[in-house]
């Protein structure tokens, strides 16, 4: 029996279809329905021109032979089976087909169109309907409607156009489905396994139950990753099936340029497993991916052209069967026909066919292959594709170096790789020639009211607004960079005249600029300045310079002026002078800098010191050292030791040795009533001053030990332990002795956690302990910092402390709350406040003190950047 | 009597509390809104990176979870990544930028992810994050993979992960908790179907 379509609807959509869910499709298909029966008496011979257009479903037979019935859908063109899912408890099925490229001139791919069917015959196998759904190339549904739950199975004919349903009817009481679709049941999940296959004895075997997603076909084999251009002869013996692309995608990551050779595109993962299994051997990095609609769009103009081997279509696929493969020779005619198609298609301007024809020659044994492959990296030139053409060229000259070819190959090589250069140098250099400007300007006004006890009047003790200014011009030139940094404040005491006003204060922390070849061989700083290392002991007035002649070789010079306060302006009574050589890596992971410092003050030797800094630096360990001799004293300096190590689990130890006597002649004038080295010289001489420096001077010592251990992701802990002695200094020339300290012992615990209470609170906790001598402190803080909304920020705070002598048995316990407020506002200001109050009890034997100091800050930050 | 009551009443509410506890850490849930059945895994990848300058103690985290959803038979997966901070981001330190593409290495070679708003991907009808983190995130994304890909991710456990951003720039985020993988989520799966 036959059937022809009641009605065929053939429409065009942008948009993809909107309901979705089962109950859409139901509801679509009622409205559907109703539709249809109503244009079908009005509308017939526009059925007629439209079956002639593009009706996909030719025919539908069906038949009955014992309890089973065969449905036989015939197509319009060529569909590959999919996959089927039953629904609704098996009265629903739906079978996804996927058009090949000969589909196209019925239209599909090209949008959205459906097909309606109520085929007479339909009752043998319980079929009311039959629909046609096609949503675009690789997604279209043939859904069958029954009137009862069916066992079915689906075989497709090798002709690939007709799909056959073979449904179980032995039992033929009353339907158990209405014949409309209907609401399906709430989704359950389905069975993780798919049924036992179906194999029809005399039709290829479709077994999946996997029903996969309505949408196109976008599953990929990711078959190699790398940083080279894709090698050809990799693929060469790589099949595709009907409608896959092999395709180079290339993605940019950290700056690395990585080219993906791809197969693509398949409906689901297990199909692009099957295909996988075969090229396991080739490609054993290779995995399965998806791939954006983009890349799936462009996959086609991105394929490998491989001269016949890459099948669009079985009918292509067919045509190359009789194709050698690729690597394998080709006839003299063959080589000839494609070389004059190949120059033929350089010289018109179609890169792509002489790329695919040239590569195709360049897989094929013979002496044609130098001139395809110097011809391959001009089409890939004249293309744009300047890496794979960079490419074929040094292929070239690698294989075939004795070619009279060379030179015009090697020239076009270094043009295109200067090209390629200039290009991303001038890219630098626009980048380059430019100034920065950034400036940093706060205010802070700060004022403290104390009352020295509960029966005293309240003092404002300080009352000020401090002003700091940074400024940083920055010039990156073509061969040298320059910046120019200073960084100044001033206090302005707004005490009045007698109520222990200071005056205004102003102070020069940086001024200074600095001049450095653009590759940072050398660099000159001059000007106020601070260094640490190489024996400079912080800031001073001078020249700061460096050469760079090996990549860990470097030779520093400093001179100037120490600066003892910024107060000061450049002050020249001290001068220094001194030099150093940093030697990077000179053992394994250690590196050296080996230093000599020279410093005089009035003319008279201050300092002259010989030192040597050791790094090391490992993945886990880091160590610095630093040994500082003085020679004029024959002392130690300064002898310090600080190292890291990061365990597992993220615990990092932390250890500190830092030994200082830090002699100067300078220390002489301590406890003097004279101010210069001329007034003393007077009553001593240059070595009664050397011994009076000594004197004065006291050696302190300071080891801690450290951890630093995350508690999982929000919680950190934090302790340390710390000792700390300073030693006595000597009577002498009317100076009293100072007492050493004794051995300080201070603990500290801190537990920090973040996201308390949201996602940016900062919560933390601190217990400090301290044991000396002669008294005891403790301290304990807690301190949180809470958002509100995104620009303000609470951070109340309370510090509770007690004090104890245990010589005078003297206490003091202070309780300090505070309360500070931060507003971020919008473009660069952060405004601050901040109250607070220290209340402080004081007891001893005679008396107990209560006072209290209430302290306000008020300001803000503003950072100006170009 | 009275004794075999209390007992009884005992073990009934101690088996609402421990069935309270297993439904939420389902690993399958249905989501009525859409239909579709979800499973995720019992564990998430975690990685962090620190920022030093703004805090010692804070770090931005991203955290990698395998999902599958199945929507009337129709499996997809899902690599979820859950973007979170400790830092105070937008004051402290500037605001992260929306991440757009995730990079993993695996066997050597970067997979490269886009990245897309989970709900996009996935619009369900759950009030929570797909996967409870220490730390909250605060946006939730998604890539589309396939189950091969989760296996591998899984399997590898990458000691890193890169993150590129629209901007163009890219935060590498290393391991945190060694541990996890997603060996439960494929044994949640049950028969894998590919």
């Amino acid at each position: 029996m036959t059937a022809t379509p009641m009605h065929a609807r053939h429409e065009r959509v942008a948009g993809a279809r909107s309901q979705s869910g089962p109950g859409g499709r139901a509801m679509r298909l009622r409205q559907r329905a109703i539709r249809l029966l109503t244009a079908a008496a009005l509308a017939l011979p526009a059925v007629r021109a439209a079956s002639a257009a593009g009706v996909f479903v030719e025919d539908i037979q069906v038949s009955k032979r014992g309890d089973e019935a065969t449905i036989a859908i015939s197509l319009a063109c060529p569909m590959r089976f999919r996959s089927d899912m039953s629904t609704q408890a098996g009265a629903l099925l739906e079978i996804r087909v996927a058009p090949l490229d000969t589909c196209r001139q019925f239209g599909v791919g090209e949008g959205v169109a459906s097909e309606v069917y109520r085929p007479e015959s339909g009752r043998l196998a319980h079929l009311t309907e039959l629909e046609y759904e096609s949503l675009g190339l690789g997604d279209n549904l043939l859904i069958f409607h029954f009137d009862r739950p069916v066992d079915y199975r689906v075989a497709q004919r090798g002709d690939l156009r007709t799909i056959e349903l073979r449904v179980r009817v032995g039992d033929d009481a009353a339907p158990q489905a209405a014949p409309a679709p209907a609401a399906p049941p709430p989704a359950q999940p389905p069975p993780r396994t798919a049924p036992p296959a179906a194999t029809p004895s005399d039709r290829a075997p479709i077994t999946s139950r996997v029903r996969v997603p309505s949408v196109t076909p976008d599953y990929v084999i990711n078959l190699q990753s790398t940083r080279d251009p894709v090698d050809m002869s990799l693929v060469a013996g790589v099949k595709l099936g009907p409608g896959q692309h092999l395709y180079v995608s290339t993605t940019t990551i950290a700056g690395v340029t990585w080219y993906r050779l791809r197969i693509g595109f398949f409906a689901g993962e297990g199909e692009a497993n099957a295909v996988l299994a075969g090229l396991a051997a080739s490609f054993p990095r290779a995995w399965i991916g998806r791939a954006e609609a983009d890349e799936v769009q462009k996959a086609a103009s991105l394929a490998v052209e491989r001269g016949g081997v890459v099948a669009e279509s079985p009918q292509r696929e067919a045509a190359a069967a009789g194709t050698p493969a690729a690597g394998a020779a080709l006839a003299p005619e063959r080589v000839e026909e494609l070389r004059a198609e190949a120059r033929k298609a350089l010289i018109a301007g179609d890169y792509a066919t002489a790329i695919r024809d040239y590569t195709r020659l360049t897989e094929a044994p013979g002496d044609h292959r130098a001139e395809a492959r110097e011809n391959l990296g001009i089409a890939r030139e004249k293309s744009g594709q300047t890496a794979y053409a960079i490419t074929e060229y040094r292929r070239f000259l690698e294989e075939f170096p004795q070619s009279d070819a060379v030179p015009r190959v090697r020239q076009r090589l270094s043009n295109l790789v200067a090209v390629t250069a200039q290009q991303r140098l001038r890219s630098e250099e626009t980048e380059a020639r430019r100034f920065e400007i950034t400036t940093g300007l706060s205010q802070y006004y700060y004022r403290n009211v104390d009352r020295a006890d509960q029966d005293q009047p309240e003092l404002t003790t300080f009352s000020g607004l401090l002003t700091d200014l940074d400024l940083t011009v920055r010039h990156r030139g073509d061969s040298v960079n320059m910046l120019g940094r200073l960084t100044i404040n001033d206090l302005h005491d707004m005490l009045g005249q007698g109520q222990g006003s200071v005056g205004d204060l102003q102070r020069i922390a940086y001024a200074y600029y600095d001049v450095a070849d653009a590759q940072n061989d050398w660099s000159v700083r001059v000007g106020r300045q601070a260094l640490h290392n190489w024996g400079v002991l912080g800031r001073f007035d001078g020249v700061h310079g460096t050469y760079q002649w090996t990549d860990d070789r470097r030779l520093h010079v400093m001179l100037g002026y120490p600066v003892e306060t910024t107060l000061d302006g450049v002050k020249t009574g001290r001068q220094f002078v001194g030099a150093a050589v940093d030697f990077d890596r000179l053992v394994g992971n250690w590196g050296f800098s080996p230093y000599v410092q020279s410093q005089k003050v009035d003319g008279i030797a201050d300092r002259q010191a010989v030192g040597v800094e050791a790094r090391y630096v490992d993945e886990t360990r880091t160590l610095t050292t630093m040994l500082d001799y003085d020679t004029l004293y024959g002392e130690i300096n300064t002898a310090l030791a600080f190292g890291t190590w990061r365990l597992r689990d993220r615990i990092t130890l932390t250890g500190l040795y830092d030994e200082r006597t830090s002699i100067f002649t300078r220390n002489a004038l301590i406890g003097q009533p004279v101010s210069t080295f001329d007034d003393l010289l007077r009553s001593w001489t240059e070595d009664e001053l050397r011994q009076l420096a000594r004197d004065r001077t006291a050696t302190s010592k300071t080891a801690s030990i450290g951890m630093t251990m995350p508690l999982g992701e929000r919680l950190q802990l934090n302790a340390d332990v710390t000792t700390l002695e300073i030693g006595p200094s000597v009577d002498s020339a009317g100076v009293a002795a100072v007492p050493g300290t004794g051995r300080q012992v201070y603990y500290s615990g801190t537990l920090v956690a973040s996201a308390l209470f949201g996602q940016s609170d900062v919560n933390l906790l601190n217990l400090r302990y301290g044991e000396a001598p002669d008294f005891t402190t403790t301290l304990l803080t807690w301190d949180t910092r809470v958002p509100i909304g995104k620009r303000l920020r609470i951070n109340p705070r309370l510090r509770l402390g007690v004090w104890e002598s245990t010589a005078t048995g003297i206490r003091r316990e202070t309780v300090t709350p505070g309360l500070r407020l931060l507003w971020s506002a919008p473009r660069r200001y952060r405004f601050e406040l901040e109250v607070g109050q220290e209340n402080l009890v004081r007891t001893s034997v005679l008396d107990e003190l209560r006072s209290t100091g209430k302290y306000l800050t008020v300001g803000y930050t503003a950072d100006f950047g170009r | 009597m009275k004794a075999l009551h209390r007992t009884s009443l005992v073990a009934l509410i101690a088996a609402a509390v421990l069935a309270g506890c297993a439904g939420s850490g389902r690993l399958e849930q249905l989501d009525e809104q859409s239909g579709a059945t979800i499973v995720r895994g019992p564990d998430v990848l975690v990685y962090a990176r620190t920022e030093p300058r703004y805090s010692r103690s804070a770090r931005d985290y991203v955290y990698l979870g395998p999902v599958e959803t199945n929507r009337r038979g129709v499996r997809e997966y899902f690599l979820w990544v859950g973007v979170a901070t400790t830092i105070d981001r937008g004051f402290l330190a500037p605001a992260g930028e929306e991440p757009r593409t995730l990079h993993v290495e695996v066997r050597g070679e970067p997979m490269e992810l886009p990245l897309k708003p989970w709900r996009e991907l996935v619009p369900t009808g759950f009030g929570k994050p797909m996967y409870s983190t220490t730390v909250p995130v605060r946006e939730e994304l998604a890539a589309r993979v396939t189950l091969q890909q989760l296996e591998l991710i899984g399997g590898a456990a990458p000691a890193s992960v890169s993150v590129a951003t629209g901007e163009g720039g890219a935060r590498t985020f290393v391991r945190w908790d060694g541990a996890a993988n997603f060996d439960g989520f494929i044994a949640a799966l049950g028969d894998k179907v590919r």
